[in-house]
């Protein structure tokens, strides 16, 4: 009886908000859990059908929540790897748009940005990006560091953000708590010293999240490809080989170093 | 080799200490009985064996040994070779022990001094020939020489030493076993039947045979247990010894019984240590990490069978040994790796999702500064690349703990030291980004300032310039922060980077606004403001300026400056204000009349900023606008002014002036008697002053100033209708007065009256200046027909003239009102063609030639424009600015105007590249004038959103 009153209640909660169901939970305020089906409304208040019945929580009320997850996600991304960024653009627009507040629109947003700039179309992502921000508001780049981390390169390369890329850049590195989003923007302030025809400046950022950042595996092997690079580039020859020495030794199994050891 | 005396040794702890030290110390203890002769020999072996550094005085010694006894001469010659030995001159060393009798056992004595001085210089192979050579020989025996026993001591204690760091366990218990057997005092022994029985559990590690193992385990039990006597340190090394056998064995839970059985021993040791202040001494650090070790095993082992629960629970148990062998004995081998263990417990719970262990707070900070202590001490030896991997390993395990200033400061030198200056700065850039602010990490601030300080006495100017900068401009808390960054600032100044200096300058002013440095900043910013023509930044910056300095020749320049400022931004009553208090304050017999006149170089100078600050104050009363309230009160006191002045300066520069303002004033209260009074007296007084002898044109002047017009036409009516009575010059300069004053009816009336006039007839240069002049008037009256007419007439007559440029602009304005663009465009063409003729036949006249290149341009992009072709309109603007240089502030003021104007018509013609160059040349050139400048970077995004 009580497994049919929650089947109903889903899915009229479905039908009335227009959000789809997932299996999920929502962690809430007081730290507790609620495990069961998610329903987000456009403002981000959330209904969770459980076993015990079906609760309302408005933003403020609980701190996260979360689906089960959607199956588009991989074959977007895949899509997206592959170079077919039409269905990748179908398939992750959707995941944005049916699981609002349940994380992986986030996370779904950081692929169709990426999508959508190698498609041209960079209007289409900065409004992706503005959606999320507008449902996570200051928090959104803490919960979703890779989606910042598109959002930031995405400005480096475009010449007319870059004054405003650079203050947050600075912004992130300066105050940041998280040390994986200061070396990403230590990273990407390297990148866009590059393009700004700076290669000695650049070569100083990529170090610093060499020598500081060991532990960040994101963008470390990156940072000393980056960095051995930036001495070529500076036809420091000598220390250019030694941190792709590196790179190899550190990360064998890292597609730059085995990009590199292949060379 | 013996750094401590052997009366200090008779404590067991101090030969504990000793022990690690030292092995000579057993060299000592083995001494027998040397009888009388020996002490003065004894005296210098101790000097060598004690003080390896003072052969000097050994040498001394043995000199007066040898001449005192004679007779001894095998124990002089065995002691020479040892002050050689320790010398490094082996070689010599050989040769004495080359004389020698074969077997004499000194010889072996001196032989092993040269191992031991091979080993220590990194000859291994030389070190090991001597070594073996010399076991050979004393094989089944220990030497009866008490030297040579000295000597056989000492080279099996570094041999044990050696076999051990190199894992040869097996000949470092052989090693030991001769200690144990060699040493005489029993403690020392014991020390090293221990020591034995760990060489042994190592040597059972490595052997794979089960017999033999337990064989080797068997016999470290024994030496283990032999070392048991007595309730000591000694006592407590053993038991662990014993928990390592077990462990060895497999058989955890046999160790951990082991170390609950003795606990209470343990715990007895410990107290006696902890009362006699060595709590590191204890073995329970040992102990503690084993236990750890055992747990963290325990740990994984029910994490991998996925029992969590009991995982959880050892994992706690190993956190807590390792947290405590780490908290409670400090210089302890085993705490510091006790520290490094339990931070890679945490790792491991992190991975694998066990909740973080609560370690006391500051528990980082400490594994840190354990850690770092290492690194320290490979950069205090100068081993800078070594120390290098040490720093990273400490600041990337604890990224923020109260260690990280320091040892980001001694990365960066180690860096810096090794030549890498590029990673120093990376390393301090990181430094001030990330650990500076306001309540940022002092010691992360020392470090920037100390590779500030090393970048400079390398007189490496631009890193030291841009580690003062990060310094200052990241720790405002740092004392040298301040002057650190003006120095920075000055340097970007002395290489012309002004926009970087004026940031740095600000900076300090709204970092630092109580430091003597803000003031200076404040100053430099006042002062190029100024010099750019923006007063209203001039005023910002000088009113801090003078507010923050305390009163001297420096803030009475910036407080004249100020007022003069005001006085641009026409905030008169302020100017008026700033004047009177800069009056009072340098007036000779006020307050601090020591302070600017009490030496002789400020004296004249403060003198010469009086006058002008009493001329400007007087100046500053007339120029309140007229609905002011109480003007006429103000007018006054303009007059009371101004005659004081006469009376105190008259000889000023500013005296003729002050006659001049005097008539002025006159004019303006309607009393012109009076005024030509005062205008009189300027060419009886100071017939240099220019227009002295000429009345009129003063009264014009000065009316005209005034925008008193009437008299200005009252008097040159005057002038006209009585135009013999003056000269065709008086005229032409009263006409081009006029031209200034805008009043171009009157201006062309005199201009034509020149023109006519019989002087004018027969002074070429005349002529053309009222024919110029009539010219100029016409057009700005908008008659461009006749201003034609006039150019014509002038070019015709005079083809070669010297205005033969300015008229042909004339022209090419005049046709450009009237429509005719293609004449408008065909004479600045001609123009062009003029120019360079004159440039080559007047070479000297470049800049002139400049100029007018600059207006051509100018007049061909307005003409382009007003045609309505916008692209050549862009075109001829983006040329003026891209491949001409304003020379002067005319020119400058032309380059900005067209420069905004390019802006604007790029964005209607739609030609983004040419139009965000143009905005790039502005915010270069012109970052003073803040309201252009945001006008701009905002038109800058409007054509960058369209690129």
């Amino acid at each position: 009886m009580k497994k049919n009153a929650i089947w109903i209640i889903s899915v009229l909660s479905g039908i009335i908000f227009g959000g789809s169901i997932y299996a999920g939970e929502i962690v809430l305020s007081n730290g507790s859990k609620k495990v069961g089906k998610v329903v987000a409304r456009p403002d981000g208040t959330l209904t969770i059908a459980t076993a015990e019945g079906s609760f309302t929580y408005k933003p403020g009320q609980y701190v996260s929540a979360t689906g089960d997850e959607p199956p588009e996600l991989r074959q977007g991304v895949s899509a997206f790897r592959t170079g077919n960024h039409d269905q990748a653009k179908q398939l992750l627009e959707k995941v944005v748009r049916s699981n609002s507040f349940l994380r992986w629109d986030g996370i779904a947003a950081e692929w169709l940005l990426k999508t959508y700039n190698a498609a041209g179309e960079s209007a289409s992502g900065n409004r992706i990006v503005e959606q999320i921000e507008k449902r996570y508001g200051g928090s959104t780049y803490e919960r979703f560091p890779g989606l910042e981390r598109a959002k930031l390169e995405t400005m480096t390369k475009t010449k007319s953000k870059w004054g405003e890329v650079e203050t947050q850049l600075n912004e992130i590195i300066n105050t940041s708590k998280s040390r994986d989003r200061a070396a990403y923007a230590q990273m990407t302030r390297g990148d866009l010293r590059l393009e700004q025809s700076k290669p000695k400046d650049a070569v100083v950022d990529y170090l610093r999240t060499v020598y500081f950042f060991e532990a960040q595996e994101d963008v470390h092997p990156e940072a000393i490809y980056k960095t051995a690079k930036a001495f070529e580039a500076m036809q420091d020859t000598k220390r250019a080989k030694d941190f792709y020495d590196r790179l190899v030794a550190d990360y064998p199994d890292h597609p730059l170093a085995q990009q590199v050891a292949g060379q | 080799m013996l750094l401590i005396k052997r009366k200090a040794l008779s404590g067991s702890l101090a030969w504990l200490v000793l022990f690690a030290v030292s092995p000579a110390v057993f060299a000592q203890d083995a001494g027998e009985d040397k009888g009388p002769p020996r002490d003065e020999a004894g005296f210098i072996g101790s000097l060598l064996d004690e003080y390896s550094g003072l052969t000097d005085i050994a040498q001394t010694a043995l000199d007066a040994f040898k001449q005192k006894e004679p007779s001894l001469k095998e124990q002089a010659d065995f002691l020479q070779a040892r002050i050689y030995v320790k010398r490094g001159r082996t070689e010599d060393a050989q040769k004495i022990i080359d004389g020698f009798k074969a077997g004499n056992p000194k010889a072996q004595a001196v032989k092993l001094e040269m191992a031991i001085y091979f080993h220590q210089v990194g000859e291994a192979e030389k070190s090991k020939k001597l070594f073996d050579d010399f076991f050979a020989v004393y094989k089944d025996k220990k030497p009866d020489d008490p030297d040579v026993l000295n000597a056989y001591i000492n080279a099996s204690f570094i041999l044990a030493d050696i076999r051990k760091n190199e894992g040869k366990w097996g000949e470092a218990v052989k090693y030991y076993k001769q200690l144990v057997t060699g040493a005489k005092e029993k403690k020392i022994r014991r020390i090293f039947m221990v020591e034995t029985a760990n060489a042994y559990v190592e040597l059972a590690k490595k052997t794979d045979d089960a017999a033999k193992k337990n064989e080797h385990l068997q016999n470290a039990d024994k030496y283990a247990r032999d070392a048991m006597w007595i309730y000591d340190e000694v006592f407590g090394k053993a038991i662990v010894a014993l928990v390592n056998i077990e462990l060895a064995k497999g058989d955890r839970s046999k160790a951990k019984s082991l170390v609950a059985e003795y606990k209470s021993d343990i715990n007895g040791i410990e107290n006696s240590l902890r009362d006699a202040r060595v709590m590191h001494l204890s073995p329970r650090a040992h102990l503690r990490y084993i236990l750890g070790e055992v747990y963290l095993e325990e740990a994984k082992s029910a994490h991998a069978a996925g029992d969590r629960d009991k995982a959880k629970g050892s994992y706690g148990r190993a956190a807590n040994e390792f947290i405590n062998a780490f908290l409670k004995y400090e210089g302890n081998d085993w705490s510091d790796r006790a520290g490094l263990a339990f931070k890679e417990l945490e790792g491991w719970a992190s991975e694998n999702g066990y909740p973080k262990m609560k370690a006391p707070d500051g528990t980082d900070g400490k594994i840190a500064r354990r850690l770092l202590a290492l690194a320290k001490k490979l950069k205090q030896q100068r081993q800078f690349a070594d120390a290098v991997p040490k720093y990273l390993e400490v600041l990337n395990a604890y990224p923020r703990t109260s260690a990280t200033g320091e040892a980001l400061g001694g990365l960066a030198s180690s860096f810096a030291e090794i030549g890498d200056d590029i990673s120093a700065l990376a390393t301090i850039e990181y430094a001030a980004e990330r650990f500076g602010g306001e309540n940022g990490d002092e010691s992360a601030g020392t470090a920037v300032r100390s590779m500030a300080s090393f970048w400079f006495k390398k007189k490496d100017n631009e890193l030291a310039g841009r580690a003062c900068k990060l310094l200052g401009l990241n720790f405002v808390n740092d004392p040298y922060s301040p002057q650190l960054l003006y120095g920075a600032a000055e340097l970007e100044r002395q290489k012309e980077n002004n926009q970087e200096a004026l940031f740095l300058y600000e900076n300090i002013v709204n970092k630092y606004p109580g430091d003597a440095f803000a003031v200076k900043a404040s100053g430099r910013l006042g002062f190029a403001a100024y010099d750019a023509g923006d007063f209203e930044s001039a005023v910002k910056w000088f009113e801090k300026g003078v507010e923050l300095s305390p009163p001297g020749p420096r803030r009475a320049e910036a407080k004249f400056r100020l007022a003069n400022s005001y006085i641009k931004v026409n905030r008169i009553p302020n100017a008026i204000k700033t004047f009177l208090s800069l009056k009072k304050e340098l007036d000779p017999n006020g307050p601090d009349k020591q302070l600017y006149y009490g030496n002789e170089a400020n004296k004249e100078k403060t003198t010469d900023l009086l006058v002008q600050t009493s001329f400007f104050f007087g100046q500053s009363l007339t120029q309140l606008p007229k609905e002011t309230k109480g003007v006429e009160k103000f007018q006054a006191m303009a007059i009371k002014e101004f005659d004081e002045f006469l009376k105190k300066y008259p000889k000023s520069d500013y005296a003729p002036k002050v006659l001049q303002k005097l008539g002025s004033l006159s004019l303006q209260t309607g009393k012109v008697e009076d005024a030509i009074k005062y205008f009189e007296e300027i060419p009886k007084k100071y017939p240099k002053f220019p227009g002295a002898k000429d009345i009129i044109y003063l009264i014009v002047d000065s009316a005209g100033k005034l925008g008193k017009q009437d008299i200005v036409r009252t008097y040159t009516e005057k002038m006209v209708g009585n135009i013999k009575a003056y000269s065709s010059g008086q005229l032409i300069r009263v006409g081009m007065r006029l031209i200034e004053f805008e009043m171009f009816d009157l201006a062309e009336k005199v201009m034509r009256a020149v023109a006519s006039h019989p002087e004018a007839q027969a002074d070429p240069q005349i002529e053309q200046r009222a024919l110029g002049g009539l010219a100029l008037s016409a057009f700005k009256r908008g008659n461009h027909e006749e201003s034609l007419k006039a150019v014509d007439g002038l070019l015709t007559k005079y083809p070669k003239s010297a205005n033969k440029l300015d008229m042909m602009f004339l022209q090419a304005a005049s046709y450009r009102e009237m429509e005719q663009y293609d004449k408008a465009v065909a004479i600045l063409g001609d123009v062009t063609d003029q120019i360079i003729s004159l440039t080559e036949k007047y070479p000297n006249r470049q800049q002139e030639f400049a100029s007018a290149e600059v207006k051509k341009e100018q007049e061909l992009a307005l003409t382009y424009y007003a045609m309505g072709d916008v692209k050549k309109a862009v075109n001829s603007t983006f040329l003026l600015l891209n491949t001409r240089v304003a020379r002067d502030d005319v020119e400058k003021a032309i380059f900005k105007e067209m420069c905004l104007r390019g802006i604007d018509w790029s964005i209607e013609g739609e030609l983004w590249k040419p139009g965000l160059s143009m905005c790039e040349i502005f915010t270069e050139t012109w970052p003073l004038d803040r309201e252009n400048f945001e006008l701009v970077r905002q038109k800058r995004g409007t054509i960058q959103n369209n690129l």
